[in-house]
């Protein structure tokens, strides 16, 4: 095919036209999968921070009640779904922890450690001592590790929980920093502790249950709700507003992406413009040896096309390196769900705008190659 | 010898308000294997009747007629085959393209002829020494000398096997050793494959050496002579002029 053989040599003779369309087309490639990447990697950690952080089925008291009462039975029906990894009764309430001079305020949450952990990995982002240590120890605590350092906690003081008219001393006995702005509220205490504190005898405020596939969980939870009266819902209704915004911004994004590609592609037309404004002549000598229109036209299609994967490619080094850059800056925990950006990579979404990027350059040839394709030869070959 | 080319009250204008006749009902036949030379002052029609011929261009009316088939109205791209099949062009500068060396610029007829790629280049070294430069295939344009791009382009041209080879002023930008030489090679061509030659000029010393001399003036062909021999024999109408 003569085309692609001229084509080729067109290309390499003009290296730096030919770069700086690279470039620029590149460059939107790298813009593209890093947004994407950011999109992908704060959705995944948002989704992640929900599901990880609460129940995946979590379980309300009936309608009039403010707390659950009979948690035990409520525990061994959910239990009964072989879906089921753990259940876990909690009771989380408001309360003023006070050391030395220092009060904040703060959410309890007392559970059984062993099914607690199961439900939210609570172990995994203990720092120092031992959630476990709840479990024989009644008046100790796990506190956030936001929450010790303005507190100025040491490990191992004991501190004063407060609820009303009810005071509680308890020991520290871990530190738990999640990453998250819960590290600045957050006090684990055992079940019975927090009844302490509470005052209301055996109860709970809800029960979460954690499961082995967390798309089942609107299935168990519409189970419960016909087993019993309490209210189960489900993290993705609980999360709903936030899933329905992800997917709003998403289409803002894909957008977004597109008038990138579309100023790419008005720069790559614009190169194809010059590069045959420069050979009009020798389009009219082809043309004189016997190309044909649809021959011309291809040579510069051709042209514009095979500058598409090297500047994806290009575009996703840059996207790749630029990751790594994102992924190495620290941002606060309270304005972003998490301590580091995480930027998603996966090749799917490389391949997907590779391929857009690829169409970018055949759509902003096609127009210039069509007007090369239609030069009157008499005209070209005369043009000085 | 059989007309292998035969032109017909061909007429073309141009004219964006002012209307500018370029040829003006131009008869003419061309024989094959006929070296032709076309003389006249610069705005007289003579490239524009090359290009008619060389089918780059179309006439206004008229018509013209290639080994006897009627190509006044051929689509686009049957034009662009026969200008592949049937005809060589030879422009007044080399108009080689400048990124392909000497053996691929002759070879570009053929491939857009969809010749096999191993075919064209025997068929483009063969034409390369037959004009004198086996020393030069690998030369790019820019390599080589004014006279030796012409001869490059001389052999592009001939390497589609053409009936009818068109040249533009061929020797225009050539001093005369160069001019000379061109043109001894395409005498020498026209004898060993009896091509047919249709050569613009502005070098009557050049036009002198053709076997027929057309002169035109305003579009009009005015004045035609024919070589017998040495001597050349003027038609009555130059005798009027």
């Amino acid at each position: 095919m003569f085309e692609l053989s001229i084509a080729e040599r067109h290309i390499l003779g003009n290296p730096r036209m030919v770069l700086f369309t690279v470039l620029s087309v590149a460059l939107a490639v790298g813009v593209i999968v890093v947004l994407i990447g950011l999109t992908e990697g704060y959705r995944e950690n948002l989704i992640e921070n929900t599901v990880e952080n609460s129940p995946h089925v979590t379980v309300d008291p009936k309608e009039d009640e403010d707390y659950i009462y009979l948690y035990r039975t409520l525990s061994a029906i959910a239990r009964e779904d072989p879906e089921v990894l753990a259940v876990s009764p909690r009771l989380v309430g408001r309360a003023a922890a006070k050391y030395k001079d220092k009060v904040e305020g703060v959410t309890f949450i007392g559970a059984d450690p062993i099914q607690e952990d199961i439900l939210l990995r609570i172990q995994e982002d203990v720092v120092w001592g031992d959630y476990y240590d709840l479990r024989f120890k009644r008046f100790a605590a796990v506190v956030g590790s936001d929450l010790a350092d303005d507190l100025e906690l040491k490990r191992g003081d004991d501190f004063r929980l407060t609820r009303q008219d009810v005071t509680i001393q308890v020991k520290t006995v871990g530190i738990i920093d999640t990453g998250t702005g819960l590290d600045q509220t957050l006090v684990y205490i055992p079940l019975e502790t927090a009844q302490d504190l509470l005052g209301e005898g055996d109860v709970v405020t809800e029960v979460g249950i954690r499961l082995s596939e967390i798309d089942a969980a609107p299935a168990v939870a519409a189970d419960l709700n016909n087993k019993t009266r309490y209210k189960a819902e489900s993290w993705q209704e609980k999360s709903r507003d936030i899933l329905e915004q992800l997917d709003t911004q998403q289409i803002y994004s894909a957008i977004f992406y597109l008038l990138i590609f579309i100023i790419s592609g008005f720069g790559i037309a614009n190169t194809m413009i010059m590069i045959i404004s420069r050979r009009t002549k020798e389009i009219g000598i082809l043309m004189a040896m016997g190309a044909d229109g649809i021959s011309i036209m291809k040579i510069f299609v051709l042209e514009s096309v095979i500058l598409g994967p090297p500047s994806a490619l290009l575009g996703g080094g840059l996207a790749y390196v630029a990751a790594k850059l994102i992924g190495t800056i620290e941002v606060p925990a309270e304005i972003y769900i998490a301590d580091r950006m995480t930027v998603i990579l996966d090749l799917g979404t490389f391949v997907y705008v590779a391929v857009f990027a690829i169409l970018v350059n055949f759509l902003a040839g096609i127009y210039p190659a069509f007007k090369a394709s239609r030069l009157d030869p008499v005209k070209a070959i005369a043009k000085e | 010898m059989t007309n292998i080319i035969e032109i017909k009250k061909l007429r073309k204008v141009y004219g964006d308000g002012v209307e500018v006749v370029a040829l003006d009902d131009v008869d003419l036949t061309i024989k094959e294997g006929e070296v032709l030379s076309i003389v006249g002052p610069s705005g007289s029609g003579k490239s524009t009747l090359l290009n008619m011929i060389g089918l780059l261009d179309t006439p206004t009316s008229g018509e013209i007629w290639l080994k006897g088939q009627n190509i006044t109205r051929a689509t686009p791209k049957e034009r662009a085959r026969l200008r592949n099949k049937e005809l060589g062009f030879i422009f007044q500068f080399h108009h080689l393209l400048p990124e392909f060396n000497a053996v691929e610029n002759v070879m570009m007829p053929l491939l857009i002829a969809g010749v096999d790629r191993d075919e064209a280049r025997d068929r483009a070294i063969a034409l390369l020494q037959e004009v004198g430069l086996a020393d030069r295939l690998m030369n790019r344009p820019n390599q080589l000398s004014g006279g030796q791009n012409q001869r490059v382009a001389v052999a592009r041209a001939l390497a589609g096997h053409p009936s009818i080879v068109i040249g533009d002023e061929p020797t225009g930008n050539l001093d005369t050793k160069s001019s000379d030489m061109i043109y001894e090679l395409l005498r020498k061509l026209n004898r060993q494959m009896n091509q047919t030659f249709i050569l613009v000029t502005h070098d009557m010393t050049m036009a002198e050496k053709t076997d027929r001399i057309l002169r035109i003036v305003d579009g009009r062909i005015v004045c035609e002579m024919r070589r017998d021999g040495d001597e050349f024999v003027t038609q009555e109408i130059c005798r009027a002029e």
